[in-house]
């Protein structure tokens, strides 16, 4: 059978190597493709019980775990599409979430109950809670909480899959991204779209059963759709990295070794710590035969040092928006030449295909600067419960046969090689990126501006080399209100990720002569502060 | 005394220079800053970067563990036996 759908990959790997370890926790935690394959059926057993069908969102609020991936297949074989909430964000943006995509079932572990009850099952009108151990306390029920339902129950469901028909464009997940308006927007990824890029990713990479796939990224962020979905394509093993290894080089290091890990994904950011402080060196990690790595730019010259430390290891660059999976790939052959401050996006993948379109939408000859608009197999369906959104992002392609099929509008300004190559230029707007999470500034400024104290604000992005970007928000506020209140607010509303470096109070924002916030002297005020404080530390107020 | 100024200036370099924005109160000397998300990878980073500008310290990459990064308390303790000489009476590095 071809995989059309995501647990497909898993029923297959549990029938050729029902013995093999599907997963590891990285601390001597496993479960077997058998296992996994029959706990995930009972899962979707239960959830259907519960009037989970087709078309469904169920919303997941875990840390990452041997349990999670179970919710994962779980909710998608009975029919619904996976909606990961990221466990450390405020309750208020996972309210809004839940919310926006009309989820009534949330399946989460004891540490997220109270919040997931209480909280996001209120404002959401969730209606089940499915936690996954132990049971709940004594009295739930007087305090008005959703249906509390314990994963034990599952243990009385059958271990066979649930008979839902879908088809490949049923949606798979929905995963959040800052929206410029103040909300999150939910792109909504089919199978089809999934497995486009997963089954792309295989053959390129030539996954194995014998490998060990690293899991880096949490499930609310794109990148684990390779590792969770490309493992089992493969029939390898996923090895979950604890959170504490990618704090510190060293361990991370450690962690590759022991684990013996043979296919890394991550961003950017974490290699390059890996390369200044892992204390690596030639001949270390022999297992490591393939290290991609997506979400912002790599720089150079930290790439160029761990190419040479690790002289056996494949590099690739995989690009793409979450709206497109990943749509192109550049393949690091060799390393980047001194002189070259970064390196390309490269060439489509299979069954995508790119254009590169001037301001009035018109393709751009070769070689000259325009914005990416791809098609193909990896293009997502939409954001959910927004047409506007979306009728803005998947514009009509003019080449469609049928006059149906669509584009979507990356905002990335590119320009191709000689080579055919494709290099990232900037963005047409202010989305910006640190540490791969996609940022709306207009996003964290709306937030700002609706606190009681706060006139105006201005949030601006600085390029920083370690992590992308840091964010910086000069704000005018009433007399009594600090930057410290400004930021703790923002902790409430915003994911850490998203919340300013550094705020500064001033008098008032500077502007241009037709008004506007000059974010232009903002950005030249930040550089002077940077250039005048090795680090960029101490100049907050 | 010494180790009390590290422990202050940290607080006070985390409260304003990181992504972190909990209230200042919380940011107590045995606070365990990881379990809590105090410190994430770029604010390891930068607290590392901190220690070396102003307390004149060098922290090797085998002190970049856990353990040492666990409190802001060991964070100074870490600061101080990196080089117990380069810290004045304040703490901080003389200007």
């Amino acid at each position: 059978m071809t995989p059309y759908l995501l647990s497909h990959y898993l029923a297959l790997a549990a029938e050729a190597r029902p013995d093999a370890r599907a997963v590891e926790d990285g601390a001597g935690g496993s479960i077997t493709y058998r296992d996994l394959d029959e706990r995930s059926s009972r899962l979707a057993n239960l959830l259907v019980a519960l009037g989970v069908g087709r078309g469904d969102r169920v919303a997941l609020c875990l840390t990452k775990s041997i349990e999670s991936i179970v919710t994962v297949y779980g909710i998608m074989k009975a029919g619904a599409a996976y909606v990961p909430l990221d466990p450390n964000a405020p309750e208020a943006r996972l309210a809004t979430v839940a919310t926006d995509c009309d989820t009534r079932w949330i399946v989460t572990d004891p540490e997220h109950l109270e919040s997931s009850s209480t909280v996001l099952a209120p404002a959401a009108g969730l209606q089940h809670v499915i936690v996954d151990s132990p049971p709940p306390g004594e009295g739930v029920e007087a305090k008005g909480w959703p249906m509390i339902h314990h994963i034990d129950a599952v243990g009385d469901q059958p271990s066979t899959a649930p008979v839902v028909r879908l088809i490949d464009d049923d949606l798979a997940y929905i995963l959040y991204t800052s929206g410029s308006t103040g909300r999150p927007k939910g792109v909504m990824l089919s199978h089809r779209n999934a497995i486009a890029f997963v089954g792309w990713a295989a053959r390129t990479f030539a996954l194995y059963g014998d490998d060990r796939v690293s899991n880096h990224a949490p499930l609310h962020f794109d990148l684990s759709v390779f590792d969770v979905f490309g493992a089992a394509a493969a029939s390898a093993t996923l090895i979950l990295v604890p959170p504490n290894v990618s704090l510190f080089p060293r361990e991370a290091a450690r962690f590759l070794a022991e684990q013996r890990i043979s296919v890394w994904y991550s961003v950017p950011s974490i290699l390059s710590m890996l390369t200044l402080r892992g204390g690596l060196t030639p001949g270390d990690l022999p297992d490591l035969r393939t290290i991609l790595f997506a979400g912002e730019v790599f720089p150079t010259k930290y790439l160029r040092r761990l190419m040479a430390v690790l002289p056996h290891t494949r590099f690739a660059n995989l690009y793409g928006p979450t709206e497109t999976n990943v749509c192109t790939w550049y393949d690091v052959v060799e390393p980047p030449p001194d002189d070259a401050d970064d390196i390309p996006i490269g060439i489509p993948i299979d069954n995508d295909d790119v254009v590169v379109v001037g301001a009035a939408d018109e393709p751009v000859a070769a070689g000259e600067e325009g914005e990416l608009l791809v098609r193909g197999a990896t293009v997502m369906q939409g954001y959910w419960g927004d047409t506007q959104k979306t009728a803005a992002s998947l514009v009509p392609d003019p080449e469609s046969p049928n006059g149906r099929g669509v584009m979507y509008r990356t905002g990335d300004l590119v320009r191709q090689q000689p080579d055919g190559n494709l290099r990232f230029l900037g963005r047409r707007d202010t989305q910006v990126k640190s540490r791969g999470y996609r940022i709306e500034l207009g996003e964290i400024e709306t937030v700002i501006n609706a606190h009681d104290g706060v006139i105006e604000s201005a949030v601006i992005a600085v390029a920083d080399e370690l992590v992308g970007t840091r964010i910086r928000c000069h704000v005018v506020c009433r007399a009594e209100v600090t930057a410290s209140e400004i930021a703790a607010y923002c902790s409430t509303r915003l994911p850490n990720y998203m919340i300013p470096e550094f705020f500064e109070l001033r008098d008032s924002l500077p502007r241009t002569s037709n008004g506007k916030v000059d974010r232009q002297a903002l950005a030249e005020h930040a550089l002077t502060l940077a250039a005048s404080k090795p680090g960029g530390a101490g100049d907050a107020p | 005394m010494r180790k009390e100024a590290v422990i202050d200036r940290l607080r006070e370099f985390i409260v304003t220079s990181t992504s972190w924005s909990g209230p200042r109160e919380k940011l107590t000397a045995d606070l365990p800053l990881l379990e809590n998300g105090v410190l994430d990878s770029l604010g390891i980073f930068e607290v590392v970067a901190f220690l070396e500008e102003e307390c004149d310290v060098t922290i090797g990459d085998e002190d970049l563990v856990p353990a040492n990064f666990a409190t802001l308390s060991a964070i100074a303790d870490l600061a101080t036996a990196a080089n117990p000489d380069a810290t004045d009476s304040d703490g901080v590095k003389q200007r």
